[in-house]
């Protein structure tokens, strides 16, 4: 089932990009986003383009691949060919909006996290999700949310995005 | 793969896997913490009944980059002095509970001794160098070494010098060459040439100074003037004027091209000290790529277990 | 010996050209101008200018080449010099010679090298090739540094006088002159079993000396071929001497291994019968053996089995000759009874034609050497022997151009004799 479509979501990153820069307006220079894994990375790099669009700055972009960082190294075995991290940049003093597609047990943010600060002492770090479908097991909460949604434990959410798939939307499938 | 006991082990894709992955731990090695959690909690043990500095210290930081806990015994270490047999040594690893161990020993076929003992037990072995068999994981970073600078194998020509009669990493680098679709080329004394070495597919020099400028990457092996109380060399000096590679040399070889050595280097007989400032001349980035090379390694290893 | 230039136009007159190429025998005149040879045909017109030497009746071939010389320099020249010893080697018919490296110092080093061909420039009577040692200071265990030997001028490698004991370290031997295509020179004996002054027999017995088994020699030729078969190297045995040995190598031969070999004259005109006396002239190593033992020389000889002969030249002191048995060095002199005794014996006798005799003391040698012959041809260097074979020759004591006069054939008549040596834009007359 069709949640959402193109359309809704770029608005949303519209949306949400406005909320980055009118809270961190007074910052930009110590700005930068974090992408994770391949979808994090692809609505990072939209929100960048947004960014530009309302301040006329590249801000910074980094990809972080936190399969070395997960608690579980079966996980590693089943997801899809390591990409490697790729930042950059400093993180010394920065502002991190760290964004992905989902949040759901908050087990990714957590590898995520420990991955950022291995690579220095940010001043700041912010996460960033399209969608928050709940179900936590550890205490971690976005800053920025783009669709709130209610659904079992077992429903599997999809975000799919034309950088990386056919089709773009977000999916429910529920067992 | 369950051991790396051999470059035989290893198909063409298992081999660009590990590329892949060393290239990631590249990444990780120049972070700031050059550190990932991934085998918290894990313990490997390096077996070393040869000595080696280089080697032991390379697989316990790749362990260590890991988060791995590492456990050395080597060469000094009593129980290993005492003579203690390979079975014994065995239980003991048993009773520790180490997940995987790494092991160089004087005689061949020891790590595949091992492998076989300790299969049921799910612990893995990574052969470091047995005897003049192998010494699958220099192969490795040998060719990892080529192919950050060259990407494609096919055709490439490799030049090895010096005693592959009884050098391991000659063994293991042919192996792999050959696999990977490399010309693989071959000079030293006859001394030094395996009986029926026309069978390994690799073509003999005599004389290596006049074709130089053909080669890709050209590497130097280690020389040792005795082997089991017979002098092989004649003399140092002879052996450095007609295989040692000097500045001359480097002048006839490609811009492009690579030199490479497994160490550790004797200076003046296998290479001139002055062809180390050369930026053709890649062996302190060998000691780099070995450590992330070995890092995938240990951590496809620990993949398969599971 | 008388040495001279030659003058600018020598004609040699009536000489039987002995073609080795063509195997005949033709009458010739040969026309030398400033040491090239300007003309070979019959009848040439004499003219003013030109020296004229009749050599009626008298052979012509090219010089001879011995493998096998013993010139004690450096360290003994007192038992013979290079300018005595290469004078020698002229008077025997050699104008090509090979020097065995068991000198003191032995010639493990290049520098040695250098200095023998340098000193043999000085005289120039013949051309020097110096063999090299194969192990350092022949001790058998450490290869020497075969390249650099080369490219001062060695053209073998040999440890002769000792044999390499350690199979391994004749395996490394083989390997390394391998990859400098240097062949070695073999002296086959197993010196553990060795341990005599004469061949052990009945006659041994008899005289009381301790005896050296003839399979010491077998076991080490046989092991050598193999080894250098296995390594796929060059190897030349030096002074066969026993029938044990050509059997053996009969074999080796029909089974496609391959060697070359080469015998000294005294073991085909001597025997242990012949020791009389205690007469160290007669003690040499390998020692003098049986009749069947020269007979199957003899034969093998004929069938091409052994390449080569070679003089084994091995001066040594009056003084030390002339001791005891037991004490007495091995070795005699031989550079200028060589060619001689073997005309004697093999052509004389019906055992071998000229031609096949040469090929023994001119073109196997050069072949195993990897050298180029003076053919006599027009335009070459004249390097020319005239040998009278009618000619009947007493080799007395004041004839010995050696500096060490050690030798059982004093006093012998031989027939056949060398007239002269052309040499490097020089004549030498006996």
């Amino acid at each position: 089932m069709k949640l959402k479509g193109t359309k809704e979501i770029n608005k949303k990153i519209k949306n949400l990009a406005q909320k980055i820069y009118r809270k961190h307006k007074k910052n930009l220079g110590d700005l930068c986003l974090i992408g994770i894994k391949r979808r994090g990375i692809s609505i990072a790099q939209r929100l960048q383009q947004e960014l530009k669009k309302l301040t006329n700055q590249e801000i910074p972009l980094g990809a972080l691949d936190i399969s070395f960082y997960r608690d579980d190294l079966q996980m590693i075995s089943l997801s899809p060919i390591v990409r490697g991290s790729e930042i950059n940049f400093s993180l010394q003093d920065k502002i991190v909006i760290l964004v992905d597609d989902v949040i759901y047990t908050g087990r990714t943010v957590r590898a995520a996290l420990s991955e950022i600060l291995d690579y220095g002492r940010p001043k700041k770090v912010e996460l960033l999700v399209l969608v928050d479908r709940n179900h936590r097991e550890l205490p971690i909460q976005p800053d920025y949310v783009g669709f709130k949604f209610k659904v079992k434990k077992e429903d599997l959410i999809d975000v799919f995005l034309k950088e990386e798939d056919k089709k773009e939307g977000i999916y429910l499938q529920r067992r | 793969m369950k051991h790396l006991l051999s470059i035989n082990d290893l198909s063409e894709k298992d081999i660009y896997k590990i590329f892949d992955y060393a290239s990631q731990f590249e990444e990780v090695l120049k972070r700031p913490i050059p550190v990932v959690p991934s085998l918290r909690g894990k313990t490997i043990l390096t077996l070393f009944y040869e000595p080696s500095t280089r080697t032991q210290t390379s697989f316990t930081l790749a362990g260590k980059r890991l988060s791995c806990d590492v456990i050395n015994f080597s060469f000094s270490t009593s129980s290993i002095l005492k003579g203690e047999s390979l079975l014994d040594t065995l239980k003991n690893i048993l009773k520790m509970k180490v997940d995987g161990i790494i092991v160089r020993h004087s005689v061949a076929g020891v790590p595949h001794f091992l492998a076989h003992h300790l299969e049921k037990e799910n612990i893995f072995v990574i052969n470091a160098g047995d005897g003049i068999n192998e010494h699958p994981t220099q192969a490795l970073l040998d060719a990892y070494t080529i192919y950050k600078k060259f990407k494609d194998f096919n055709n490439l020509k490799i030049l090895i010098i010096g005693d592959i009669k009884h050098s391991r990493v000659a063994h293991s680098d042919i192996l792999i060459f050959k696999k990977l679709g490399c010309k693989v080329f071959v000079s030293c004394p006859y001394s030094f040439l395996p009986v029926e070495f026309e069978k390994m597919d690799v073509v003999y020099l005599p004389d290596f100074r006049e074709k130089l400028s053909d080669f890709d990457c050209v590497i130097a092996l280690r020389v040792q003037k005795e082997r089991h109380n017979f002098s092989y060399l004649s003399s140092i000096r002879e052996y450095h004027l007609l295989y040692g590679i000097k500045k001359e040399d480097l002048n006839k070889m490609k811009k492009n091209a690579l030199l490479m050595h497994p160490g550790p280097v004797n200076w003046e007989v296998e290479l001139s000290y002055e062809v180390l400032k050369d930026e053709r001349c890649v062996i302190l980035d060998q000691v780099f790529n070995g450590v992330a090379i070995r890092m995938a390694i240990i951590f496809l290893l620990f993949q398969e277990k599971l | 010996m008388k040495i001279e230039n030659l003058p600018e136009y020598l004609l040699l007159k009536n000489g039987i050209l002995i073609d080795l190429d063509k195997k005949e025998k033709r009458e010739v005149d040969i026309l030398i101008k400033e040491g090239k040879i300007e003309k070979i045909s019959k009848g040439i017109e004499k003219k003013d200018k030109f020296i004229i030497l009749d050599i009626k009746d008298c052979y012509i071939f090219p010089g001879l080449i011995d493998l096998h010389t013993h010139l004690r320099t450096p360290g003994r020249e007192d038992e013979e010099t290079i300018e005595t010893g290469t004078k020698a080697a002229i008077a025997g018919g050699f104008t090509k010679i090979c020097c065995l490296p068991n000198t003191e110092p032995p010639l493990d080093n290049e520098s040695l090298i250098t200095y023998l061909i340098a000193e043999n420039k000085k005289y120039n009577y013949c051309d020097l090739y110096p063999i090299a040692c194969a192990t350092k200071r022949r001790e058998g265990k450490e290869i020497c540094d075969y390249y650099l030997l080369k490219k001062a001028g060695a053209v073998a490698i040999s440890d002769d006088g000792a044999a390499i004991s350690s199979s391994q370290v004749l395996r490394l031997v083989l390997e390394y002159s391998k990859t400098f295509d240097l062949p070695y020179f073999s002296h086959c004996e197993d010196k553990e079993l060795a341990q005599g002054v004469i061949n052990e027999s009945f006659i041994s017995y008899q005289l009381g000396l301790r005896g050296i088994p003839d399979i010491s020699e077998t076991i080490f030729a046989f092991r050598d071929v193999l080894i250098a078969n296995y390594v796929k190297s060059k190897i030349h045995l030096c002074h066969i001497s026993s029938k044990k040995t050509i059997q053996i190598l009969r074999f080796l031969k029909e089974n496609n291994y391959q060697f070359t070999c080469e015998t000294a004259p005294h073991y085909f005109t001597l025997t242990e019968k012949d020791i009389k006396n205690y007469d160290t002239n007669y003690k040499v190593n390998p020692p003098l053996k049986k009749e069947e033992d020269k007979e199957e020389i003899k034969k093998a000889l004929r069938e091409g089995l052994i390449d080569a002969i070679a003089s084994d030249h091995a001066p040594h002191l009056l003084a030390e000759k002339e001791q005891d048995f037991e004490n007495a060095p091995f070795g005699i002199i031989g550079l200028e009874t060589c060619f001689l005794l073997s005309y004697e014996e093999l052509v004389l006798k019906g055992n071998l034609t000229i031609f096949e005799l040469l090929e023994k003391f001119i073109t196997n040698p050069a072949k195993i050497l990897g050298i180029e012959i003076n053919k006599i041809k027009e335009n070459n260097e004249a390097e020319i022997v005239i040998f009278s074979p009618k000619e009947k020759y007493i080799y007395s004591e004041d004839k010995v151009v050696s500096k060490s006069k050690n030798t059982p054939f004093l006093n012998k008549e031989f027939s056949g004799r060398i007239k002269a040596v052309i040499n490097k834009n020089k004549i030498f007359y006996f």
